[in-house]
């Protein structure tokens, strides 16, 4: 009778240390074979899409400065100093911003493009800074190919219009 | 599955707090969106009624600047409130006023007001001898 009590006693401490040291998934192994296509599923489809939305949002942030540098220069410059292709708005400032740390924050696939027009109202006249780029996103995803923002570069335009300094500028 | 039912309790309870936090942000960034285009705006109407020589022409070049602005969709209407051209000072200060509607209404706001101010020097009259 002792020793059957003794036996029940003994088994029931084995099977609780057995959980401590394995937890009650041993047996099956579910666990271990769950958490890698899991793991696998969260860091898809979840945390480098999320990352990458959120650099996104980053880079935007840093383009919409970029534009608003070319405008703030762009209203003081004459149109021919503006407009030029390899002038202060379409290269140094970019090239300059690039250099900052909110400029470093931006991947850029290619150059951004910076389109500037004029419009006359009534007396102003007004300087349109249009730069356009193309985002990459922080982390190319395989499985979304050909998405803009996770899987390949976003393309977008910023645009600024103010007005411009010396009216004059425009006639020269 | 009295615990399972615990969870769903538990999990509709984060949920009714959670998803009003998340849907107020989007307001939250449609206001700061907003106010720094009005005050764009505001800047840009100081600026233009700061070339102009007395305080009608300003107003003028103002509004015209407001026509020339670039407004965000959410906003309803953008105008010009108050223009002070003060030759005393030598400064223009412009007010505009930007009416948004809030994607995510609000309970008794669905609708605001955002008011900028913008101070800019006089460059349209010829300097003091």
């Amino acid at each position: 009778m002792k020793d059957a009590v003794d036996r029940d006693e003994f088994k029931s401490a084995q099977r609780r240390l057995s959980s401590l040291r394995f937890g009650r998934r041993r047996r099956t192994g579910s666990a271990l074979s769950e958490a890698g296509p899991g793991l696998f599923l969260l860091l898809v489809f979840a945390v480098f899409p999320v990352l990458d939305l959120i650099f996104l949002g980053i880079s935007y942030y840093s383009c919409i400065t970029l534009n608003d540098l070319q405008l703030r220069e762009a209203v003081k410059v004459s149109k021919s100093e503006a407009t030029a292709p390899n002038g202060v708005i379409a290269v140094a400032v970019p090239n300059q911003w690039r250099r900052t740390t909110i400029g470093g924050l931006a991947r850029l696939a290619q150059d951004p493009l910076t389109n500037v027009s004029y419009s006359f109202g009534k007396g102003n006249v007004y300087v349109t800074v249009v730069t356009s780029v193309a985002i990459q996103p922080l982390l190319t995803i395989p499985f979304f190919p050909q998405l803009p923002g996770l899987g390949a570069p976003i393309s977008c335009s910023i645009s600024g219009t103010r007005v411009l300094e010396n009216a004059n500028s425009v006639f020269y | 599955m009295r615990r399972k039912g615990q969870s769903l309790v538990e999990s509709l309870v984060g949920l009714m707090i959670l998803i009003p936090i998340g849907l107020a942000a989007f307001d939250v960034v449609t206001m700061v969106s907003c106010y720094h285009a009005n005050e764009q705006v505001a800047d840009s109407c100081a600026r233009a009624a700061a070339t102009r020589a007395d305080q009608g022409a300003a107003v003028k070049a103002a509004e015209d600047a407001v026509e020339h602005s670039q407004i965000p969709g959410a906003a309803l209407s953008v105008g010009v409130q108050s223009i002070e051209y003060n030759l005393g000072t030598g400064m223009v200060t412009a007010v505009t006023t930007m009416q948004i509607k809030l994607p995510v209404p609000l309970p008794y706001v669905s609708q605001m007001t955002i008011k900028s101010t913008a101070v800019v020097p006089i460059v349209g009259t010829p300097a003091p001898q």
